[in-house]
C-alpha cells in the first residue's frame, strides 16, 4: 500500500487495492460494488470519494471518481453505487468476486458533521443520492431526517438506496420528472414544499442541507435554502485528472466574492463545499 | 557467479547531474505536497515544477480536462500562484523532496521570461529552469513562441543572458519541422531540450454541440501521443549534439527505454502519474531490471542505441536472454 498526504491538514489517502464481494445490479442501469477493503472502510468519510482505475490497459486512460455508498468499518468494507455511463463503468460493471480493483481514497473533503439536534434535509438527484446515504447513516440518529429523492423516472428510483435511507431513520419523498412515482417535478419542489410547511409551523431554522446531483439542481437547492436561511452543502461533481489536487484539471469557479482565487479544485477544495463558497458555470 | 555491481543510472544532462534518468514532468505533481510520498518523488533523478508566470493566473473556466482515446486532452491555462507565490510557497516545499528541482518559466512576452530567469537565478534550492514555449506570443498574433526559430531563439537567449543556472528548453510538438527549432534552441544557449509538449488537440460534446473544453482547444498527452514524441526525439538526436529528455505518454519502463534508445539522456513522467501514483518508480526500477537483465553496465550505453551505427550498442551475443520486465522483489534505483 502507499500513501501520501492531501493538501496540508488533509487526513492521509493511500492507493490500494480493494477485493470485490459483490457485484449485484439495483436498477435498470444502476450497480452496487462491494469491496472488501478495511483500510477505506476504516478512513471513509460521508462525502468522500474514491478514484477508481477501471481497466488494467491504457484505454480507457483516467480513473473515475465515484463517491464512497456504503462504509462499513466493523466489516471492512465499502460499496460503490454506479451506472454504466461510458467505457469506464462499463469494464467496473464486469468485475465479479474475488477479482481487485485499483482504487485511491479516500479523497477530498466530505461532508460536516451536522450540529446536535439540527434536522438533516437530503436533497438528491439522480445517482446523487450516492454520497447522501452514508451521511445519514452516520448522522441520522438523534436527529430528523428528511430524505428528498428525485429522478427522472420511477426507474431510476433505486429500492435498495430507499430501504438504506429508511433504516437510517429518515423520511423519505419521492419526486420524478415524468411523474411516473412520487410527485411530479423536479426534486427541488419537495425542498419547497419542506420549506414552505416548516415556516408555516413557525419554525425558521434547525435543518442543515446536504445536497448532490446536476448542476441546475444544486443551483436552484442552493437558492432555496439560502433563502429559508438554512446552511446548505453542496457536493460536487467534475471530470478529473490526478483526483488528489496537483493538476488543477477539475476546476470549479469560486464564488465571486470569496478571497483565495477564482477557481477552487472539486477533488481537493471539495468535492463538498458550502453554497456560497462556489460560483456557477453550466 | 559473483556479485555483479548495479548498473550505473546517474546521468548527466544539461549541466545537473541526475542520480538517475527518471524525471517527474512539469504540470503532473503540484508543487509536490499531493503527491510527494506515493510518487516516490524522493528516488528520483530530479522533478520539475509545474509552469509558473511573472504574476499569478486562475487557469481557464471548466472543463478543463476531457479523456480521448489512450490519453486526455487539458486546457488548465497555467494556474499557478506567479513568481513571487512559488518562491515563497512551493519551491521550498519541493526542494526538501530530494531530487534536483527545475522551475518551468512561462510567459507571453521575451520580458516576461526575463523577469522569471532573472528573478529565479539565485533561488535557494533551484537547481535549473524549464522553459516552456508552448504558450501565445503576445507580439505576434498570439502564436506560440516554440512554433517558429527566431521566437525561439529571441526567448532563449534573453534567458540564458539572465541566468548561469542550466536552462533546458521544452519544445512543442505543434511545428512543421522540428529540427529547427531545435537547433534554434541549441544556438541561443540552451543546456539541454525536453521533448515534447502536449500536442494541440479539440474534442467537441455531441450532447450539448459545443466544445469538451471550455477554452476550446487544449493539450493532448497521454499514450496516444507516444508515437510522436519518440518520433521527434530520433529526429533531434541525429540532427544535433544535445541532451535530450524525453517524454511523451511513457507509462512504464518499456516506454521510457524507448525513448533513451532513440536518444535521450534522461526520460519524464507526466500523465502517468495521475493514472499510477508510483509510474515514475516503477520505470525505475523496470529500467534497472532490464539492465541487470542485459548485462548492462549503465543506462548510458543505451542513449541513441537504436539508431543506425549504434551497433557496438547491439546485445552481445551470448548475453542471457532476458525473461523480460517482470516485477522485481525490490527496486534499488537509487
Amino acid at each position: 500500500m502507499q500513501w501520501g498526504e492531501q493538501a496540508p491538514g488533509r487526513p492521509l489517502w493511500r492507493q490500494v487495492l480493494g477485493r470485490v464481494l459483490e457485484q449485484r445490479q439495483v436498477g435498470p442501469n444502476s450497480y452496487l460494488l462491494g469491496l472488501q477493503q478495511p483500510w477505506l472502510a476504516e478512513a471513509g468519510r460521508p462525502g468522500q470519494f474514491v478514484h477508481v482505475r477501471c481497466g488494467q490497459g491504457r484505454d480507457p486512460l483516467l480513473r473515475r471518481p465515484l463517491s464512497l455508498f456504503g462504509v462499513d468499518p466493523g466489516e471492512g468494507r465499502v460499496e460503490l453505487l454506479y451506472q454504466v455511463v461510458g467505457r469506464g463503468t462499463a469494464l467496473l460493471s464486469g468485475l465479479r468476486p474475488g477479482m481487485d480493483v485499483d482504487l485511491m481514497g479516500p479523497l477530498g473533503r466530505g461532508f460536516p458533521r451536522p450540529p446536535d439536534g439540527e434536522g438533516l434535509c437530503l436533497v438528491a438527484g439522480g445517482l446523487g443520492v450516492a454520497p447522501l446515504v452514508p451521511a445519514a447513516q452516520a448522522w441520522g440518529a438523534g436527529r430528523r431526517v428528511l430524505a428528498l429523492v428525485g429522478a427522472d423516472t420511477a426507474a431510476e428510483l433505486l429500492p435498495e438506496v430507499q430501504r438504506r435511507l429508511v433504516e437510517a431513520g429518515a423520511e423519505v419523498q419521492l419526486a420524478t420528472m415524468d411523474g411516473s412515482r412520487g410527485t411530479p417535478g423536479p426534486v427541488t419542489d419537495l425542498l419547497e414544499g419542506a420549506i414552505a410547511r416548516e415556516a408555516d409551523a413557525g419554525r425558521t431554522g434547525g435543518w442543515v442541507v446536504f445536497a448532490c446531483g446536476p448542476s441546475a439542481m444544486l443551483r436552484r437547492t442552493a437558492a432555496l435554502a439560502q433563502s429559508a436561511g438554512w446552511p446548505c452543502y453542496l457536493c460536487l461533481e467534475a471530470r478529473m485528472g490526478c483526483g488528489v489536487g496537483a493538476c488543477a484539471g477539475c476546476a470549479w469557479p469560486a464564488a465571486p466574492d470569496r478571497p483565495g482565487g477564482r477557481f477552487v479544485r472539486v477533488c481537493r477544495d471539495g468535492p463538498v463545499f458550502l453554497a456560497q463558497e462556489v460560483g456557477w458555470w453550466e | 557467479m559473483g556479485v555483479t555491481p548495479s548498473p550505473r543510472l546517474d546521468v548527466e544532462v544539461g549541466g545537473i547531474r541526475l542520480k538517475n534518468p527518471v524525471i517527474l514532468a512539469a504540470g503532473t505533481f503540484g508543487y509536490g505536497a499531493e503527491y510527494a510520498a506515493p510518487a516516490g518523488a524522493a528516488r528520483l533523478g530530479a522533478v520539475v515544477a509545474k509552469s509558473i508566470t511573472p504574476f499569478p493566473r486562475p487557469g481557464n473556466p471548466p472543463p478543463r480536462v476531457a479523456e480521448m482515446p489512450a490519453g486526455m486532452l487539458n486546457s488548465v491555462g497555467l494556474e499557478n500562484p506567479g513568481l513571487e507565490g512559488f518562491l515563497r510557497d512551493e519551491l521550498p516545499r519541493l526542494a526538501r523532496l530530494g531530487p534536483p528541482v527545475l522551475a518551468s518559466i512561462a510567459g507571453e512576452t521575451v520580458r516576461d521570461y526575463l523577469y522569471l530567469a532573472r528573478g529565479l537565478d539565485a533561488a535557494p534550492g533551484l537547481a535549473g529552469m524549464e522553459v516552456n514555449v508552448s504558450c501565445p506570443n503576445l507580439a505576434r498574433g498570439r502564436i506560440p513562441f516554440g512554433s517558429q526559430p527566431r521566437p525561439l531563439f529571441r526567448v532563449v537567449e534573453a534567458v540564458r543572458s539572465a541566468t548561469r543556472l542550466p536552462v533546458w528548453v521544452k519544445l512543442s510538438p505543434n511545428v512543421t519541422s522540428i529540427v529547427p527549432l531545435a537547433r534554434a534552441a541549441k544556438e541561443a544557449g540552451a543546456d539541454a531540450l525536453c521533448l515534447i509538449n502536449t500536442l494541440t488537440g479539440l474534442a467537441i460534446d455531441i450532447e450539448r454541440r459545443r466544445p469538451a473544453l471550455g477554452a476550446v482547444f487544449g493539450g493532448l498527452s497521454g499514450p496516444a501521443i507516444k508515437p510522436v514524441a519518440l518520433r521527434m526525439v530520433w529526429e533531434v538526436a541525429e540532427a544535433l549534439d544535445l541532451p535530450l529528455v524525453g517524454m511523451g505518454g511513457i507509462m512504464d519502463a518499456r516506454d521510457a527505454l524507448e525513448f533513451v534508445m532513440a536518444g535521450a539522456t534522461a526520460v519524464a513522467v507526466g500523465t502517468a502519474t495521475f493514472v499510477n501514483p508510483r509510474a515514475a518508480v516503477e520505470v525505475l526500477d523496470g529500467i534497472v531490471r532490464y539492465l541487470k537483465a542485459w548485462g548492462l553496465e549503465s543506462v548510458s550505453e543505451l542513449v541513441g542505441a537504436a539508431h543506425p551505427g549504434a551497433a557496438d550498442r547491439r546485445p552481445r551475443r551470448g548475453a542471457r536472454e532476458p525473461r523480460g520486465l517482470e516485477p522485481a522483489e525490490e527496486g534499488d534505483g537509487g
